[in-house]
């Protein structure tokens, strides 16, 4: 009875009460959006490595190694030696080791010099492989592996030439040596995706020519450097698989003791969970901003049910003399309240869907960020739960105002 | 002339080697220690590094009979595994291992080891001496390993450390951890002395 009360009495003043809604529905779709757009950021950058048990660099920070050799963030402080990545690959715990070079580009694209085991051991996303959807593996020393968005976004197909760019901003390219896309990456949603893949010696083929950092005059001929030794003077990291687990912290401890280089092994999950140490603070400003506009939404809609207690006297005093009594009315305005927010947090949910449909490409493109569409959690729920009872508790001021102006009143109502 | 050229040639064929001398000391924090704790295939392997301070509350070799009655009252404390992490009762942990040594400190160097179990198909971690040890610094450090034998390791999700109770010098505990869910790291003290793992 009061329920449908409410509701009539909501619908008859439709304008005031949907502006009031709206406000509401977009505060929790933003509120929701940002926790959305939390957990999903969190969770990119969490699958974006898996199955590595120790990432190995130069002696810097945790996280910067992380980023760096992981990420493509930032740039090495040092490189490793050969000699130190040989002692490293030659320990009995290592089950597995992957070297990685970095320092070239193609267009705004950073290249990674490995070898094909890189392919057989980086898992991202709980243990998920690379998939070379197109074309086949680094076979040929010239041949490239190249990311999906390298290869979207340059329409780029398997056989296209591509010239490398000597350091990240530069003019000098290594178009003596170009190479040839052998194959396209499918889309891991992982910074994989904007990195060309090109093998160790070819990183090394490509600088032969190379002395104290700027091209020597003579061009060595291709034939000449598929004979020559290519073995790499340094790399930038190295990614490990260990034997067991329980070996992990001791072949840790091995490598940052290492006497002959200062080196740092890093776990990849503990580096991550430093780096959200970090973020950490910003999430929960974010978090708490949110958090405000919500609170501001439901005062705004208490400044409304204040604003027309005025105007609905004389329908409270027609109410009472048809038998209502104060609780009713109390009873009635909580109930409004609810309505209205249980309405407005429906439409937030709602609209947050419609957000991520139209903006999951978007962030994904832009951020690599990606957006599960999944249905809401119970943390969702609990935090549409909380908007109601606040909303209930918001009302109750006005509604006691109500009450107590009821009973003052009486039939007598002058206005 | 010929002695002198071969004394040359000895102090050129020295010199390579006195440059190769690295120096570095690891941080050292007084109230926190590190704890590195490992999980596979029923095996528990918790390692846990405190600093002197925190535990007999003194970091110089132990010189007087007071500091060494100290110093063996604490490996004793920590010998006892019981005293030093509390594991649920519904993984069925056995331990197969302990180990207490005391290292820095001047070079001082204290050791204790039992062994309840033999344990075949599982790995020792060597101890280098001198590697482990190599920065003898002033500061001296308790090592512990625990090695446990675990019915349901998945019950391990709550590891408590009465071992703050047991030294009230320790503060704090930093740790990193590897499970079946991958690694991470945690940060409790002795008002929460618990490590949650997943």
């Amino acid at each position: 009875m009061i329920l449908r009360l409410a509701t009539q009495s909501l619908l008859a003043r439709a304008l005031t009460v949907s502006m009031t809604v709206l406000a509401i529905a977009l505060s929790v779709a933003l509120y929701l959006g940002v926790e959305k757009l939390r957990t999903s950021a969190r969770a990119s950058f969490a699958d974006t490595i898996a199955g590595t048990d120790l990432i190995v660099g130069a002696r810097s920070g945790s996280v910067q190694l992380l980023l760096y050799s992981v990420f493509r963030i930032g740039n090495a402080t040092n490189n490793v030696t050969w000699e130190s990545y040989r002692d490293i690959a030659a320990r009995p715990e290592v089950d597995w080791i992957v070297p990685i070079s970095l320092g070239d580009s193609h267009r705004q694209f950073r290249v990674m010099g490995t070898t094909p085991a890189f392919f057989e051991h980086y898992k991202y996303r709980g243990g998920r492989s690379l998939d070379i959807g197109d074309g086949h593996g680094l076979d040929d020393l010239y041949d490239a592996v190249i990311g999906a968005d390298v290869a979207a976004t340059l329409d780029y197909t398997v056989g296209d030439p591509i010239v490398v760019s000597h350091g990240l901003a530069s003019f000098t390219s290594h178009d003596d040596q170009p190479f040839r896309v052998a194959g396209i990456i499918a889309k891991t949603g992982t910074p994989i995706d904007r990195t060309v893949i090109v093998s160790l010696e070819a990183i090394e083929a490509i600088h032969v020519d190379w002395q104290g950092g700027a091209k020597s005059g003579q061009t060595t001929p291709v034939e000449v450097i598929r004979d020559m030794d290519l073995e790499p003077a340094a790399i930038t990291a190295a990614l490990v698989g260990v034997q067991s687990r329980l070996q992990i912290f001791g072949l840790q401890r091995w490598i940052n003791q290492y006497p002959e280089e200062p080196l740092l092994a890093i776990l990849p999950g503990v580096a991550l969970q430093e780096l959200w140490q970090i973020v950490g603070v910003a999430e929960t400003a974010l978090i708490g901003v949110s958090a405000m506009v919500v609170v501001t939404a439901l005062v705004g809609m208490m400044a409304m049910i204040f604003a027309s207690l005025n105007e609905r006297r004389r329908e409270m005093a027609i109410w009472r003399a048809m038998g209502a009594r104060p609780s009713t009315i109390l009873a009635l305005l909580v109930i409004e309240a609810m309505l209205m927010a249980a309405v407005g947090a429906a439409l937030g949910l709602g609209l947050l869907y419609i957000g991520l449909i139209v903006g999951q490409p978007w962030v994904d493109a832009a951020f690599g960020i990606w957006l599960p569409i999944e249905p809401p959690t119970l943390r969702d729920l609990w935090v549409l739960g909380i908007v109601i009872g606040a909303a209930a508790l918001a009302s109750l001021l006005p509604a006691i105002r109500a009450y107590r102006l009821s009973l003052a009143d009486g039939m007598m109502v002058r206005i | 002339m010929k002695t002198m050229s071969l004394a040359l040639l000895a102090s050129v064929a020295a010199a390579p080697l006195l440059a190769q001398e690295t120096r570095e000391i690891g941080a050292h924090v007084h109230g926190v220690s590190t704890l590195e704790l490992a999980v596979e295939d029923g095996i528990l392997d918790i390692n846990l590094t405190s600093p002197g301070m925190d535990i007999v509350g003194f970091e110089y070799a132990a010189s007087t009979d007071a500091d060494k009655d100290a110093v063996e009252a604490a490996i004793r404390q920590m010998l006892t595994p019981e005293n030093i992490v509390a594991l649920p009762e519904a993984a069925g942990c056995r331990v197969t291992e302990v180990l207490v040594h005391l290292h820095g400190g001047e070079g001082h160097h204290d050791h204790a080891h039992e062994e309840e179990h033999d344990h075949e198909g599982h790995d020792h971690e060597e101890h280098e001496e001198g590697k482990d040890h190599e920065a003898e610094s002033e500061h001296s450090a308790f090592h512990a390993r625990y090695v446990f034998d675990c019915d349901h390791t998945d019950a391990l999700t709550m590891i408590g450390f009465p071992f703050f109770a047991q030294f009230e010098n320790a503060q704090e505990i930093e740790a990193e951890f590897v499970t079946d869910a991958g690694a991470g790291a945690a940060e409790f003290d002795r008002d929460t002395p618990e490590l949650s793992l997943n």
